[in-house]
């Protein structure tokens, strides 16, 4: 079943750009894919918004932590930008993810207290 | 990669991620056409997209600012009414600062054309007595020495700060220059060496040295014209041959307005024996300002102690070290104060007034703004707009205030002509531009804050937002500006008073068709009391004879001017501890009265048989006779005028207004004594002619420029070599006694007045924005039956209002102008009812009249269509 409006959660702040780094560890991808992905695997709650997806890969972009390249999609005949992640990149997603964790963590132990 | 490559790339990129969701629908089993757009509408705004990612990149806030500003310039084009008025505003205010600061930068600011200017400081004497002071700027020849023997940090000069007009002949030629004396290290001290030549030396410093004369360059152009070298050439001065040793450079100023130098030769008797002498320091290098201030004070110990004074009071002197500039500008320092202020008051008007039209506009902008606000402009970005807007029109109107500080600097020149050095020394150059630009910027700021801060923070417009509550803003702006101006009002208006009385200090003879001209006597070839008194009989009796003079006279000093300081004792006989008193003298043919029509009251005038040395005689004033008779009518009195015999009152006649050199009113009528010059011994000639040029006085119903020929070729008759000043006439003499008044008044008077005017158009733009936003609801009072008088008065009642509250703000300000005012006004008080009665006066009628004029438009309203006009 598709999730009604309702259902859908609003990203956090500067999660998105954790979301993007976590896609591109599986290997280059391009925006479209990144998005789809995003989407997909949050079982349609995270709908990443297009305003917000490009100028999140531009920053990313300048702080190093991606790089990107023009190459033909598999099977069609459309050249898109697919972008990369760098080693620097790595260590950002490692770091964002101990915070995120820790962010959870704390959140969850006020939330449900045991 | 450059911004249109960028651009290109990232429109691609979104593009492909638009095709990539339409191939995946198409797969899904959609049309193709359908595919495409439902793909455009998944991505939402392609162009939101492209803004936001684009401000990611790191050059878009500059170029976010061009566009901002190109944006602002259209909106300013499409008002150009509104532009030009808020362009004018500011254009009037940062002009007249650029103006009076280029005036304060002159008097304070700008470094002296002298090299290290501010190792350069004065020697002053402090009298001090039971917790009384009084500074004394001239030094005896003794405490000069004092000072010069002790000094080890600093470079001391001596000279004397007293031009005397003086002849100069060169060949058949005389001119009528000025002289100043100083001591051999001056220039050496000033830092600025003669052009050619040298400066003097220690021997033509000394009494009985070689008589050595330096030049200013227009003189020595005047004399000696483009012959190459005017060193070494020979002139008279004074009647005596003198060498030219030098010539300074051109533009060079030693502090007073001389065409020539000569040697002081200080001394301690003599003039030395008074208070004659300034002296001025340089500090050695690496000596800093404390330490030679320290040594000044402590050489004051090696002084002579001091003499109790008559009333038994010890006072005590000490040297004190002042600075170059502050000791010129000392009597500058309170007038231009004063215009500092006004013209800043004028500038925060100014701004304010601008901030009030860009508010009246911004009621008008208020359904764009709201627009804006709800398609996403953050309002961050309102309150910048807005703040842009005002600032592009500032910034128009600062341009146009730099030929409006033209304008008013020349206008300056042209009506304050006795002001000469300072105004003509100051200049819009890069400094005042400089404040110009630096007022601009900061009147932008003040004017667009409040309008900014109120757009962004409008909820949304809608017409049912409360029109009165909107004009609160606008209303508080117009008290302020009100207040503001109300301190400017009165001080314009206590110097008007001051001005008037002075102007109108009764002159006590007849200004008409009369022209002076002086000569100095300060001449070696009139060395006894026969050979000038013989030059005056001739020269009154030639003069006399010219056709279309009507009277001719000669004296020391004339009325309007500075005279004589003689002390006077009342009595035939000494009388134990009785005290000289302070009065004036003046020496005069026997027609001196009589050329300039001041009307003998008692006994009778001065007369060519007044010879007789042991028999002098006076004429005296009524201010005399008041001063110093306790009553009595004077005629036949003895008075004692310096030395011991007894002169007697043989005349009273009435008062003239003399320029007072003490303190008190520039111009008042002064207490003085008239003697003849046929009983002036050549001792006291000397001395004050070293002082004073004496004036011929003629009385001609001819053009001055037909006369001043004639008498010129009179004097080349009876004494080639005795040239005459420049002529002038009681008019300009009185200009100038006048000429601070004059112009604080006129500066003051134009500040004031434009504070006024900006004041009027925010009454006016308060009145007709609260009109044109009630003008429906006015519209149904009218259809329901309101009267129209009644619906005006009420139309103008936030402009009276408002105003109101600004007077009432405004009067504690009037006490912060007090004390610059004090020492600026004379014969009026302080709090002078009747220039507070006009300034009020003046003041309603202008809010007034500004409330009424948009209230008038009512009249002409047709309720009609207003109702139908929504």
């Amino acid at each position: 079943m598709a999730p009604t409006e309702n259902d859908r959660v609003e990203l956090l702040q500067g999660t998105l750009d954790m979301l993007v780094l976590q896609t591109l560890l599986f290997g280059p991808c391009h925006g479209h894919a990144i998005a789809k992905h995003i989407q997909r695997t949050s079982d349609e709650a995270l709908l990443v918004e297009h305003g917000s997806l490009y100028p999140a890969l531009h920053r990313l972009e300048r702080q190093g932590w991606v790089t990107t390249k023009w190459d033909k999609a598999p099977g069609k005949n459309r050249e898109v930008k697919y972008y990369l992640l760098t080693p620097a990149g790595k260590k950002q997603l490692t770091a964002q993810q101990n915070r995120w964790a820790q962010l959870v963590d704390a959140i969850g132990k006020v939330m449900r207290p045991a | 990669m450059n911004r249109k490559d960028r651009d290109e790339e990232l429109e691609r990129e979104l593009r492909a991620h638009m095709e990539m969701e339409a191939d995946e629908l198409r797969e899904r089993g959609l049309s193709a056409a359908d595919a495409t757009y439902a793909a455009r509408r998944a991505f939402g705004s392609q162009a939101l997209a492209m803004e936001r990612t684009r401000a990611t990149w790191n050059w878009n806030v500059f170029e976010a600012v061009g566009r901002n500003v190109r944006l602002a310039l259209r909106r300013a084009r499409h008002t150009p009414g509104f532009t030009l008025t808020v362009a004018l505003v500011i254009a009037l205010a940062v002009g007249a600062t650029t103006a009076i600061f280029a005036l304060i930068d002159v008097a304070f600011l700008k470094p002296l054309p002298y090299p290290e200017q501010d190792r350069l400081a004065y020697v002053t004497m402090t009298w001090q007595a039971a917790g009384r002071a009084a500074d004394e700027l001239v030094l005896t020849g003794m405490q000069w020495e004092v000072l010069r023997d002790h000094a080890t940090l600093f470079e001391p000069a001596v000279y004397s700060e007293w031009t005397a007009g003086i002849n100069c002949g060169v060949g058949d030629k005389a001119f009528f220059v000025q002289q100043q004396r100083v001591g051999a290290d001056f220039f050496r001290v000033l830092g600025v060496q003669p052009a050619f030549g040298r400066g003097f030396t220690k021997e033509e410093d000394a009494e009985n040295g070689p008589r050595a004369a330096v030049l200013s360059e227009p003189l020595r152009r005047r004399v000696f014209g483009d012959a190459p070298d005017a060193v070494g050439q020979k002139l008279l001065l004074r009647g005596e041959p003198y060498t030219v040793v030098g010539v300074m450079p051109a533009g060079f100023r030693s502090g007073v307005n001389a065409d020539v130098w000569t040697p002081l030769k200080p001394s301690t008797r003599g003039e030395g024996g008074g208070n004659n002498y300034q002296a001025m320091i340089r500090l050695k290098p690496g000596v800093s300002e404390a330490a030679a201030a320290g040594e000044v004070e402590s050489i004051s110990r090696v002084l002579p102690a001091p003499k109790p004074s008559r009333d038994g009071t010890v006072w005590e002197s000490r040297f004190r070290m002042q600075p170059l500039l502050e000791g010129r500008t000392s009597n500058l320092r309170k007038p231009l104060l004063l215009l500092l202020g006004a013209v800043g008051i004028v500038l925060l008007i100014g701004a304010i007034n601008v901030g009030g039209l860009l508010l009246a506009r911004q009621s008008g902008r208020a359904a764009e703004l709201a627009t804006r606000m709800a398609l996403g402009a953050s309002r961050g970005q309102v309150f910048r707009d807005v703040l842009l807007d005002s600032m592009v029109m500032v910034v128009i109107g600062g341009a146009l205030a730099i030929p409006m500080a033209y304008i008013s600097l020349e206008g300056l020149r042209r009506t304050n002509d006795s002001m000469f050095s300072l105004v003509e020394s100051a200049e819009i150059d890069a400094r005042s531009l400089a404040a110009g630009v630096l007022c601009t910027i900061l009147a932008g700021f003040i004017a667009g804050l409040l309008p900014a801060w109120q757009s962004a923070r409008t909820p949304g417009g809608n017409r049912s937002v409360a029109g009165r509550k909107r004009l609160i803003p606008l209303g508080v702006l117009v008290s302020v500006q009100v207040a503001l101006v109300v301190p400017l009002l009165v001080g314009a208006g206590l110097l008007g008073r001051t001005f008037l009385k002075l102007w109108g200090v009764n002159a006590g003879f007849d200004p008409n068709n009369l022209i002076m001209a002086r000569i100095s006597l300060q001449d070696a070839r009139y060395d006894s009391s026969e050979k000038v008194q013989r030059l005056f009989r001739e020269g009154v009796a030639r003069m006399q004879a010219l056709p279309g003079v009507e009277g001719v006279g000669a004296g020391l000093t004339v009325p309007y001017e500075r005279q004589l300081n003689q002390g006077v004792r009342v009595g035939a006989q000494p009388v134990p501890g009785e005290r000289f008193r302070n009065t004036n003298l003046v020496y005069t043919t026997p027609g001196y009265l009589d050329v300039l029509r001041i009307p003998l009251l008692r006994g009778r005038a001065l007369r060519e048989s007044d010879t007789d040395p042991s028999a002098p005689v006076a004429v005296v004033n009524e201010a005399f006779v008041r001063r110093f008779l306790d009553g009595r009518e004077g005629v036949g009195e003895y008075i004692r005028l310096g030395g011991k015999e007894p002169v007697q009152i043989v005349g009273v006649c009435g008062n003239t207004a003399q320029r007072n050199s003490e303190r008190g009113a520039p111009v008042e009528p002064m207490a003085a004594a008239y003697s003849p010059v046929s009983q002036v011994s050549i001792e006291a000639m000397r001395t004050v002619h070293q002082w004073f040029s004496p004036a011929w006085i003629v009385r001609s119903k001819l053009q001055p420029e037909v006369l001043s020929r004639q008498l010129e070729s009179v004097m080349g008759t009876l004494d080639p070599m005795l040239p005459l000043s420049k002529f002038t006439t009681p008019e300009q003499l009185k200009s100038q006694a006048l000429g601070m008044q004059r112009l604080l008044l006129s500066l003051l008077g134009a500040l004031s007045g434009l504070g006024l005017l900006l004041c009027v158009l925010g009454v006016y733009g308060l009145v007709a924005s609260s009109v044109a936003e009630r003008t429906r609801e006015i519209g149904i009072r009218l259809a329901l039956g309101a009267s129209v008088p009644g619906v005006i008065q009420k139309a103008m009642r936030p402009g009276l209002l408002w105003s109101l509250a600004g007077i009432l703000a405004g009067v504690p300000l009037l006490y912060l102008g007090r004390t610059v005012l004090a020492g600026l006004i004379y014969g009026v008080s302080e709090v002078d009812p009747l220039t507070y009665l006009g300034i009020a006066v003046v003041l309603l009628a202008a809010v007034g009249a500004a409330s009424l004029l948009p209230a008038l438009k009512l009249t002409r309203l047709d309720p009609a269509v207003t109702l139908r006009n929504e």
